[in-house]
């Protein structure tokens, strides 16, 4: 370095240093935490100059010119996509589509035709700014495998732009290939990560002198590869792109629904889609698909199989393209979105919770049976009137699933968990199992039955009595995920049956949502036995699909929770070490470590935990042979935590209904204020004061980069397991990006070749 | 404290090297559909305003890790990592919806 450079460099570093003092002040690591719900109690815990990372996207610099599908989308031939071309920073005088090739063809002319023959608006996503390009070719595919090229040249005030993407497609499913599978089940369990796989074996199956009794039914799949979960703009996806992305094989974004972003985000259901496996079995070769859920029908994942909006929380418009519904003045309008209805194929099977999007407010069914007392569609009501009409039979309990038609095309409906004094899991999700276990008598929750007062299950229901007299009776009257599993493969067999009375081919989602739902609200014993009614639908599915032929089992997640195995916990002595684990100088937060006996023993919780040679086996019981541990907290309990959780306080015993972490109050107008560095304190108060390690609170300065408070456990970034037994499942070993299921799954289905070599083929849709 | 300030002279010493970036972007979310007019979109001391179609741009920018932050006409905000290219022009799209947790229970 020469010397006036390092005098400058030094000069620098010595006004860093001043700018850096400056900017410290006032932000100290012991600055007393007012406990106001305002204040944090610390310095912003990261902090470099107020500097940090970000990821850079394949576009032109100058312009934003991009090309959709992303660059590098694994697709097979015949696979339908939008083939979009855009600009995202607005020309001051012009922008005009100069020449797109295909493979070096130039195809500029038929990308113009497209467009004007789909005319403007939502139906090519045309951006409300002429100085804006974007135009969406509509339902386009690459008609055989190979590598493709897509170039685009814009001139931008009179400037040209380039970009090129590059796809590698492989060849089409082909079920009627020799050894193809003809027959597809595709479990989804929701936020599960190995170690809650292990957790359930250990609560479930037992382990002794070191060795599990037995294995889950997931883990005696012969196949086992590892899934890598990304997002399209962060490592730590959500529940939509991590389903949307490994059957479409397109990175998506978080929020995203089968569909890539675009320079239109006024609207969310005219960006490009991609097709999934599912809606692509059902367009080409006529099979019957169907999805099975304990989320609301219209959560992330079994939205993720036929719908497309940037936007996840569109339930209404997706309920409506999940049973193929478009009609203007509805919430899914007809004109502006033919394409996408010759696009996304309707469900023939679905099942799950959320009747408030599936039904017209005022039903009276919707407060009577299924406990809303607010809400339901303004527009129509899809499942009293459309679904009917279009041939759906509608079943709203275990009793009417069990009577049902195995014939016919089945949406079923079941109440949530609506116990008011419940909380975080979501009213339009179906009651935990653990839940439904102990209403049906097969459980209790610390000794604890139905009838205990404790779990609010012994009252009458809050709004009605359609769906049972008691909150147990209601909650008994759900159906067990390997019933409505059962159901969903009778009715997709009986309708995908030909004439010579052979299956023609079906494709089932069973995605198990609650592993994920109560791991955020770091309910880890009900999490655990999600897992467990999982692997119970698992075994009774792949024994059934032993003896039907061509059949396919795949089970993977979207993405892991930040959970982990501790140890062991004995409960009986909880009840003496629990209270006083922390002492709060104003009977309220912040607490003071020690306690007035030892001044060195903040917590004695904290040592009934027993890890490395103390956590002897579990003692988990089942007596009555249902598979399920008859009670989550038998004398000796694993114990499972968080690596990145909201405060909460914990006993280690289970809660005797799902609540929420942290604190809510509500302000003077009725609204939830969410306090996410405060514990909830009806949420065992005496337990041990876990501290919070996510963001509390918009913070303006240092590294914080959260518009809001997290008051649940997050995702993780982890890989997770892919699991296949059956056709095909030699194609799921390896370790991979979550977006290669979809080649594997196509594989799986008969399409036998991998992209090799410069597409010989070209893309048709024109 | 002493790494923290030899990273701050190091970027600063980068930022003197490199030449300047506009930062172009738009300010939406992708949830509601809303384009954001009327935001504020800070970097270091510098401040702009986003048109009627949440469109912005910072001149002059240093190349390189920043945080933008961004506060909107109702009074709350969010902030947002950046690396800065060497590039003339830079686009960035600063979605509400992607800087914060889920609102719902449901939206896991």
């Amino acid at each position: 370095m020469s010397a006036p450079r390092r005098a400058i460099a030094s000069s620098f570093l010595a006004l860093s240093l001043l700018v850096s003092i400056a900017s410290r002040a006032g932000q100290d690591d012991d600055a007393p935490f007012k406990g106001d719900g305002k204040s944090r109690n610390a310095a912003d815990p990261i902090y470099f100059g107020g500097k940090l990372a970000d990821f850079p996207t394949h576009a032109e610099a100058e312009s934003g010119l991009r090309i959709f599908p992303p660059t590098g989308t694994e697709l097979f031939a015949g696979q339908r996509f939008d083939l979009r071309v855009e600009t995202q920073w607005p020309a001051q005088q012009s922008v005009v589509l100069k020449q797109l090739t295909v493979n070096g063809k130039d195809v500029t002319r038929a990308f113009l035709d497209k467009i004007a023959h789909q005319g403007t608006g939502e139906e090519s996503g045309t951006p409300a700014s002429p100085m804006l390009l974007g135009a969406s070719a509509r339902n386009m595919r690459f008609d055989r495998p190979g590598v493709y090229e897509v170039a685009a040249v814009v001139t931008v005030d009179g400037v040209e732009r380039r970009i090129g993407n590059r796809y590698e497609v492989s060849a089409a499913p082909d079920p009627k290939a020799k050894g193809a599978a003809r027959r597809v089940v595709f479990f989804l369990a929701d936020g599960t990560g190995l170690p809650l796989r292990t957790a359930a074996r250990l609560i479930s199956k037992g382990v002794f002198e070191g060795r599990a009794r037995d294995r889950l039914a997931m883990e005696k799949m012969p196949v086992q590869g590892v899934s890598m979960t990304a997002a399209f703009d962060t490592v730590i996806t959500d529940s939509a792109p991590g389903m949307a992305s490994l059957i479409t094989g397109m990175k998506q974004a978080n929020n995203a629904l089968n569909v890539a972003p675009d320079n239109t985000p006024e609207n969310a259901l005219d960006n490009p889609r991609i097709e999934t496996v599912f809606e692509y079995m059902k367009r080409v070769h006529g099979w019957k698909i169907g999805v099975v859920t304990d989320a609301f029908l219209t959560d992330a994942t079994p939205a993720a199989a036929v719908a497309h909006s940037r936007a996840r929380r569109l339930y209404l418009p997706i309920a409506q393209q999940m049973i193929g519904y478009y009609a203007d003045g509805t919430a899914q309008p007809k004109t502006g979105y033919a394409a996408l209805a010759q696009l996304a194929q309707p469900l023939d099977v679905l099942m799950g919770g959320g009747a408030p999007q599936w039904m017209k407010e005022g039903n009276p069914a919707l407060k009577d049976f299924y406990q809303v007392a607010k809400g339901g569609r303004k527009d129509v009501d899809l499942m009293a009137d459309i679904a009917p009409a279009r041939g759906y039979q509608v079943v709203r309990n275990a009793d009417e699933l069990a009577a049902a038609d195995g014939k016919k095309p089945l949406l079923g409906i079941f109440t949530g968990e609506f116990r008011p004094a419940s909380s975080g899991l979501g009213a339009d999700n179906l009651p935990g199992v653990l839940d439904r276990l102990v209403a049906r008598g097969q459980a209790t929750i610390r000794g604890k039955g139905a009838d205990a007062p404790e779990l609010a299950m012994n009252l009458a229901p809050p709004q009605g009595k359609g769906c049972g007299v008691t909150v147990a009776e209601c909650f008994a009257r759900v159906p067990m995920k390997v019933d409505m599993t059962a159901k969903a493969i009778d009715v997709l067999e009986a309708l995908s049956k030909n004439k010579h009375g052979q299956s023609g081919g079906w494709m089932l989602l069973v995605e198990q949502s609650q592993p994920d739902k109560f791991g955020h609200i770091l309910e880890y014993d009900r999490a655990m036995y999600e897992v467990v009614e999982l692997d119970q639908t698992v075994a009774a599915v792949n024994k059934r699909l032993a003896k039907l032929p061509d059949s396919l089992a795949v089970l993977t997640s979207d993405h892991a929770q930040p959970e982990t195995i501790g140890g062991v916990i004995m409960t009986g002595a909880l009840s003496g070490a629990a209270g006083s684990c922390f002492l709060s100088s104003n009977n309220a937060y912040p607490i003071l470590l020690g306690s007035a006996s030892d001044s060195e023993r903040p917590c004695p919780l904290q040592d009934a935990l027993g890890t490395f040679n103390d956590a002897t086996p579990p003692t988990y019981a089942d007596r009555n042979g249902d598979g399920y541990p008859d009670d989550p907290d038998p004398a000796i309990k694993l114990v499972i935590e968080d690596g990145f959780r909201p405060t909460y306080s914990t006993s280690y015993l289970t809660n005797y209904l799902p609540l929420e972490p942290t604190l809510t109050t509500r302000n003077d107008k009725g609204a939830a204020v969410e306090h996410p560095a405060l514990p909830n304190p009806a949420r065992q108060p005496e337990g041990l004061l876990m501290t919070g390690n996510v963001p509390t609170r918009n913070v303006t300065g240092g590294a914080n980069k959260t518009g809001g408070p997290i008051n649940i456990a997050p995702h993780a970034g982890d890989d997770v397991l892919v699991s296949a037994q059956g056709a095909g499942a030699a194609y799921f070993s390896g370790i991979y990006e979550n977006t290669s299921i979809s080649l594997r799954l196509a594989q799986a289905l008969g399409g036998r070749s991998a992209a090799v070599g410069a597409g010989k083929g070209q893309l048709v849709g024109w | 404290m002493a790494t923290r300030v030899f990273l701050a002279g190091l970027i600063a010493m980068q930022g003197l090297a490199a030449s300047a970036t506009t930062l172009t972007g738009r300010v939406v979310n992708n949830q509601s559909g809303v384009l954001l007019a009327g935001a504020e979109v800070a970097l270091a001391s510098a401040e702009v305003s986003t048109d009627a179609s949440g469109f912005f741009s910072l001149p002059d920018v240093a190349p390189g890790p920043a945080l933008l932050r961004v506060k909107l006409a109702d009074g709350s905000g969010f902030s947002v990592r950046l690396v800065i290219p060497e590039s003339p022009r830079y686009f960035v799209e600063l979605d509400q919806a992607r800087h914060g947790p889920p609102e719902a229970d449901d939206e896991y």
